[in-house]
């Protein structure tokens, strides 16, 4: 199945992601791909990031029998994206005076692994509807230097090591075998 | 079975996202504590000590065994000269600067890690924390 989601979010975000899975009977390989930027205001100054995420792993069913109506499922994913993001802030120095930072992060990655769970049902025909539950852990980054990078497109906030996601989506189902 | 991912759902419906506390415990002033070669505190008269990119000297006429000096945050490098009993002695410390996003409404903050001493004219000094923070008390100490 091959699906649009896109996550609900506040108007400091942007972004667009696609789903598809392969079905072997009671299990399943769910592959992801995304886009998302963030434009925060900051009590003195401004953070802004763009990039693109993959997650790729296993769902297994929780339904006995495989259903051409609904599907239940737990998973597990392997998540990656590549980043840049931008910082700029003023800051007084009592000793050094005021002080402008404008620092950039190019090329970040970043990875971590979601547990997963949701729903899908059929709608009408091959259209189907759904959402998935992701319990994001372990969040990892490397290359970055002054900058920590502060939100990770597809996980979200680097300093969080436990992070809660959910994404409503609507499939198109394309039969590849008989039943 | 079935109503598992209901529950979870329920779970992060009613879990709540808690932007951190801004309690920020970045310093930009290094703490030495100064000591004889015996290892006792010593208590020093300091007639002036001087901070590099700094126009005035830092203290002026302060007696001290536990002295807190400012890092320059433009800055990798900084040099304090502290004059007493008619001689003077250069401590030049190197850090690495780390800005990080406490959170959208704290703000950003930087603070400065890796803290190490280059140059000396003291018979030993001794990093006993590398990061400069409000809850460290004591960053080097300085053996006369």
């Amino acid at each position: 199945m091959i699906s649009i989601g896109r996550t609900i979010a506040g108007g400091d975000f942007k972004g667009w992601e696609v789903n598809a899975d392969i079905d072997f009977h009671n299990y399943f390989l769910s592959v992801d791909y995304g886009n998302w930027s963030k434009s925060l205001d900051l009590p003195t100054g401004s953070y802004t990031n763009s990039g693109s995420y993959f997650r790729v792993g296993p769902d297994v069913s929780l339904l006995k029998k495989n259903s051409d109506e609904i599907t239940l499922f737990l998973g597990i994913r392997y998540g990656q994206s590549k980043f840049k993001e931008n910082l700029y802030y003023t800051s007084a120095d009592p000793n050094f005076g005021d002080i402008e930072h404008n620092i950039s992060n190019r090329g970040v990655k970043g990875k971590w692994i979601e547990l997963t769970s949701g729903l899908k049902a059929k709608i009408w025909k091959g259209l189907w509807g759904g959402y998935t539950i992701r319990l994001k852990i372990k969040p990892s980054t490397n290359g970055f230097e002054e900058l920590v990078p502060y939100d990770i497109p597809g996980y979200g906030i680097n300093l969080k090591n436990i992070y809660w996601g959910f994404n409503y989506q609507v499939f198109w189902r394309i039969p590849l075998r008989k039943n | 079975m079935k109503s598992i991912p209901f529950l979870l759902l329920l779970i992060l419906v009613t879990s709540c996202f808690n932007d951190s506390d801004c309690l920020i415990t970045a310093t930009t002033e290094v703490k030495i504590r100064f000591k004889n070669a015996n290892g006792t505190d010593r208590t020093v008269d300091f007639s002036s000590i001087t901070v590099s990119g700094l126009s005035n000297p830092f203290y002026v006429d302060t007696p001290a065994s536990l002295i807190s000096l400012p890092v320059n945050p433009t800055s990798n490098q900084v040099t304090f000269t502290f004059y007493h009993d008619e001689v003077s002695e250069t401590l030049v410390v190197t850090y690495e600067n780390e800005i990080r996003v406490v959170s959208k409404s704290c703000g950003a903050y930087q603070f400065q890690k890796n803290v190490s001493v280059s140059e000396s004219d003291f018979s030993q000094v001794s990093v006993i924390n590398s990061r400069l923070l409000t809850d460290v008390s004591v960053n080097l100490e300085a053996y006369f």
